[in-house]
């Protein structure tokens, strides 16, 4: 097929109109991303992910939970009802600050049932730094902690632990039988496809917020 | 002439590597029939699976017996655990899942290691979240004991630091016991559902 000349023309001041939408583009992409990296706050992006400061979460999942009827802290004098998602993370017990030896659930009452979930996920540092997941926090339950269940002599063990290392480079994997947010004393139920928030607290990257998807798996 | 030298020679080829083939996948279907009919281990001599007879919801009294005739899955948890059991059961519910309209000869029992917190009513909803078939049974610690130690179960409550108070160690594995009410297998933890769901249909047809 051939075109006559002034349409040739009028192709080549295309290609140039073309080209400097292209470059404005992708300056504009580049500038959007770099803005993006700068905000060091944590952003939610989407479901089942979180980022902030080189630390990325992804894959986030739980499994379907039924609330309790009883609480973890009953005896700690804390006002652990109200979802404060304040700096100071209330919803994070410290290790071993309470007293758990009068609460034990469901001892008293048998209608008092205190349930529990884990939340799942991989964590990726592209960052330059070493980092550290210090603690969690989600309105969904009493109590959020980090746990590890090893296996010991054919014998599966769990405790709580009070931080995981996460080096410049490299990723953690929490899965089932090893890793995993402990959420105890479920506020509400979690039926598959909800969605809700667990914020993860690293030593260097701060406050990062992670979507979760309820799934059975 | 050269034509054919070349096809001769190509189809030679072809023979020879189809024969290879061949060979490799007979001998490796020979291997796998004689290894292993089962992916759990096997109990050997076999025995009777220990008897018990434990507490479900609305305090019925549940025996080993009564599932006789068909394949069950004993398995020793716990409901705070919020890792390894709702991993097993919901493993063990896909699996039974799996088995299509053999589903029913399969029975998923769960003996809780916990019975502080599980009585037999919170401990029968929460199995039955994973599937409606799924039996809890729960009674007291001195009931308990014995009968996970009759089936190889260690177990032992831990108190630890933060919001749990206490959690139970225990042996992850579960028992398969066959129709006949053999004690047969034992499924280690991270069984694939592929491995279980060869174990079951075997252990079905038989």
């Amino acid at each position: 097929m051939t075109r006559d000349f002034p349409g040739r023309s009028g192709g080549v001041r295309g290609a140039r109109a073309w080209l400097i939408v292209a470059v404005a583009s992708l300056l504009a992409v580049a500038v959007l991303a770099a803005c993006g990296s700068k905000s060091g706050t944590s952003t939610t992006t989407s479901s089942g992910s979180g980022s902030s400061n080189g630390i990325t979460v992804e894959g986030a999942w739980a499994r379907p939970v039924m609330a309790g009827t009883g609480t973890p802290t009953s005896s700690s004098g804390m006002d652990m009802g109200t979802p404060s998602m304040g700096s100071m993370d209330m919803a994070t017990p410290s290790m071993g600050s309470m007293d758990m030896g009068t609460a034990s659930p469901g001892s008293m009452d048998m209608g008092s049932t205190v349930t529990t979930d884990a939340v799942y996920f991989t964590i990726h540092n592209t960052g330059k730094q070493d980092d550290q997941l210090v603690s969690a926090s989600s309105d969904v339950a009493g109590a959020v902690e980090l746990h590890q269940s090893v296996m010991d002599n054919g014998v599966m063990t769990m405790k709580p632990i009070q931080s995981i290392s996460v080096p410049a480079g490299g990723s953690v994997e929490f899965k089932p039988g090893g890793y995993h947010v402990m959420l105890i004393g479920m506020r509400r139920d979690l039926n598959v496809g909800d969605q809700f928030e667990v914020t993860l607290n690293f030593k260097v990257a701060g406050a990062v917020k992670v979507e979760v998807e309820v799934q059975q798996q | 002439m050269r034509l054919t030298r070349r096809t001769l020679l190509l189809s030679s080829i072809a023979v020879l590597v189809l024969l290879v083939l061949g060979g490799g996948l007979w001998f490796g279907g020979v291997l796998s029939n004689k290894a292993a009919a089962f992916n759990g281990t096997e109990l050997d001599p076999l025995k009777p699976a220990p008897a018990f007879t434990l507490t479900s919801s609305g305090d019925k009294q549940v025996s080993l017996n009564d599932f006789h005739g068909k394949v069950v899955l004993l398995y020793f948890g716990y409901t705070f655990c919020p890792d390894i059991c709702p991993t097993t059961l919901a493993q063990l519910a896909r699996v039974r899942k799996s088995l299509g309209a053999n589903a029913d000869q399969v029975q998923v029992v769960m003996i809780t290691v916990d019975p502080e917190r599980d009585s037999p009513q919170v401990l029968n909803t929460y199995v039955q979240r994973f599937d409606p078939s799924f039996v809890g049974l729960s009674g007291s610690l001195d009931q308990i004991s014995p009968i996970a130690a009759a089936y190889g179960i260690s177990f032992h409550k831990e108190q630890v630091s933060g919001a749990s108070g206490y959690l139970v160690d225990h042996t992850p594995a579960v028992t398969v016991i066959d129709k006949q009410g053999n004690r047969r297998l034992i499924e280690s933890y991270g069984t694939t559902d592929k491995a279980y769901e060869s174990d079951l249909r075997t252990l079905i047809k038989e």
